[in-house]
């Protein structure tokens, strides 16, 4: 068993022959009760430097001391500071042994200390951190721009290589990157795209209602579904699960080594984990995206459905009748382009990684913030673009 | 986290009972029956061939790996049925120096050392500081990689930081897994030196994982070593050297081995 109670403090008395430290050298003796180790020396180092302070010589006495370990054992040296008078623990050889031991490779603290003083502050400090701050920024926004284009250069070489050569990409790479990135995203994507779908099927109702064209929200989900919500969803959900997988596998590969490893056997990096990442999910995106549009617009049919009784039958002739080919045509045509962008903006986050633990998940959060953000720029260029253009 | 004040362990129970431990990983069996006792203030060195369970014998100890079956107690409580209070204290009684070092990366290489300080006792972050400095020079590294991240460290002084921390507390139980792979000679001479001027004066019972034979030599009372999925044989160097077991024989006979230096030279 082990017992469950309180053991002794580390406690000392200081015994001074004469009741008043003269000027002269003074011999005091140290006497040392209780547990001298590291769960019971809480405030005794600093009360054992100031009771010592006005004496010259010190002895020490251990007839009470019931333990006493390395963080013991430095204390003393560090209030004592060559002041021991005589031999300590001359009776214990164990103490004495650790004493010793400590106090040939106890650090010179003290002029550790003098070493390192804190640092004196001016009153401009907060000023010169701020322009530190901006100048770091400056000059880590120019350099990851520089890093930042050289890697986009490497992927685009090694990528038409591999269009000129198919047979240097890496199939294995990028149907396992099609499954794992792509396939796996389906049930999410679909569940997520269907939710939105019939918010939009019950909104639209109700609004159009207004106007007693209700039957007119069955055009505007297809619409909204084929156009916008589809593609959107869909970069946004793999731009959360992928951006971030791939910036972490990546990353850790790069703590590990492997990409090291990989450079020194002369396989190209880019070629290994880039391109296959960027492909795969390219290739995928319009599918999952068609997907999500069919989802989205079941989830608005079941929505008109339930609220204003129009049903499957009706939905379908609408959607013959009033939603052309263009609106599927303008939504299809931008996941490839948010698929290579989520893509390559987790792979480079990942080959940014540094050797510690925080820099991996700043890159990955970063990698999410990054690839979502640019997803929705560029999805309103191309709402620009297609704005005006009418395929007749 | 509660602070642990300095509970006493009991000082007749054994450091670690070992009783019918059995290890399996699907149909791999590691450990089958094994057995095995450390008494108090002993050194002892774990042998064995690469994939003979001494990691795993490790964790089963640390509690990091629940074994199919068998009982281990350390100071004579098993952590499974200890209370949180007891098994605190046990952490608390117990080191580990792990084999890739598992440094806190967020941490300097003194916050690393003053971590288990602040978490188990009351000593302000300035004396924590000082013991954990102490605890640098102690493993031979200079003051001036207090400051450094483990990521800016080499290979070696990972591992001196490693057993820094743990020997923060001057854990009556010091957990070694390979301590000495990886560092040059001289820095693995006094390596041993140290574990063993510090298993002298604080009364340590180390249970040490090593492939160095002059650790073997110079710091272990006796040697236990793995084989056959138990401990084959536990015993002093100088018996070990005349065990007729094939592995043990190979071991101490080999040509790396002092014994086959000897034969040669």
């Amino acid at each position: 068993m082990l017992s469950i109670t309180k053991t002794p403090k580390a406690e000392f008395a200081v015994d001074a022959p004469s009741d008043v430290p003269s000027a002269e050298s003074d011999g005091a003796v140290l006497r040392l009760k209780g547990r001298w180790v590291i769960a019971r020396l809480g405030g005794v180092p600093d009360r054992l430097r100031a009771a010592l302070r006005n004496y010259d010589r010190v002895r020490v006495d251990a007839e009470a001391l019931e333990a006493l370990d390395s963080a013991g054992a430095l204390a003393l040296h560090l209030a004592l500071d060559g002041r021991l008078d005589g031999a300590a623990f001359a009776e214990d050889s164990k103490f004495r042994r650790l004493f010793d031991l400590v106090g040939e490779r106890a650090p010179d603290l003290l002029s550790w200390d003098k070493e390192k003083p804190s640092a004196h502050r001016p009153w401009w400090t907060p000023l010169y951190a701020l322009l530190v701050w901006v100048g770091g920024w400056v000059a880590r926004f120019a350099r990851g721009f520089m890093a930042q284009t050289a890697f986009l250069g490497h992927v685009v070489t090694v990528g038409l290589g591999g269009l000129l050569k198919p047979g240097r990409i890496r199939w294995a790479a990028v149907v396992n990157i099609m499954q794992r990135a792509g396939i796996d995203a389906i049930p999410i994507v679909t569940l997520t795209s269907l939710f939105i779908g019939a918010v939009i099927g019950f909104i639209g109702v109700l609004q159009l209602q207004q106007y007693g064209g209700g039957i007119f929200a069955i055009d505007m989900v297809a619409v909204f579904s084929l156009r916008e919500f589809a593609p959107l969803i869909t970069a946004i959900l793999l731009a959360g699960r992928s951006a971030s997988a791939f910036a972490a596998e990546v990353g850790s590969m790069k703590m590990n080594q492997e990409i090291d490893a990989m450079r020194v056997m002369g396989i190209e990096p880019y070629g290994a984990l880039v391109v296959p990442r960027i492909l795969g999910l390219v290739i995928m995106s319009p599918f999952i995206t068609m997907i999500a549009a069919l989802a989205s617009m079941f989830g608005g049919m079941l929505a008109i459905w339930s609220s204003l009784g129009a049903g499957p039958a009706i939905f379908m002739q609408r959607l013959h009748d009033y939603v052309p080919f263009v609106d599927f045509f303008v939504g299809i045509v931008r996941p490839p382009f948010f698929a290579a962008t989520i893509a390559i903006v987790g792979c480079w986050q990942g080959l940014n990684v540094k050797d510690d633990v925080l820099s991996l998940g700043r890159q990955v959060t970063t990698a999410v913030v990054q690839s979502i953000f640019l997803v929705f720029m560029l999805d309103a260029m191309f709402a620009i673009l297609f704005n005006g253009f009418d395929f007749g | 986290m509660s602070r642990v004040t300095d509970h006493e362990t009991d000082k007749t129970a054994d450091a670690i009972v070992i009783e019918g431990l059995t290890n399996r990983f699907g149909t791999h069996v590691v450990h089958d029956d094994l057995s095995l006792t450390v008494k108090r203030g002993e050194v002892l060195g774990i042998v064995g061939g690469s994939g003979a369970g001494k990691t795993v014998l490790l964790n089963s100890i640390l509690g990091l790996q629940r074994p199919v079956a068998g009982a281990i107690r350390i100071f004579g409580k098993s952590l499974d049925d200890a209370s949180e209070a007891e098994a605190q204290t046990i952490r608390a009684k117990t080191g580990v120096l792990f084999q890739g070092g598992a440094l806190f990366s967020t941490l300097s290489v003194a916050e690393n050392i003053m971590a288990p300080i602040l978490e188990f006792t009351h000593l302000s972050p300035k004396e924590a500081h000082e013991v954990a400095l102490l605890k640098l020079a102690l493993v031979g590294l200079p003051l001036r990689a207090a400051e450094l991240a483990p990521s800016e460290l080499s290979g070696g002084m990972v591992k001196r930081t490693a057993l820094a921390r743990a020997l923060a507390l001057d854990a009556e139980l010091l957990f070694l897994d390979e301590p000495t792979a990886g560092l040059d000679p001289i820095g693995a001479a006094a390596f041993d030196q140290l574990i063993k001027d510090l298993a002298d004066s604080l009364d340590l019972t180390v249970f040490m994982i090593t492939h160095d034979l002059d650790s073997l030599y110079t710091v272990c009372d006796e040697i236990a070593v793995l084989a056959d999925k138990h401990v084959a044989a536990k015993d002093t160097v100088e018996n070990l050297e005349k065990s007729d077991h094939p592995w043990i024989r190979e071991y101490f006979h080999g040509p790396r081995s002092r014994l086959g230096h000897r034969v040669e030279g």
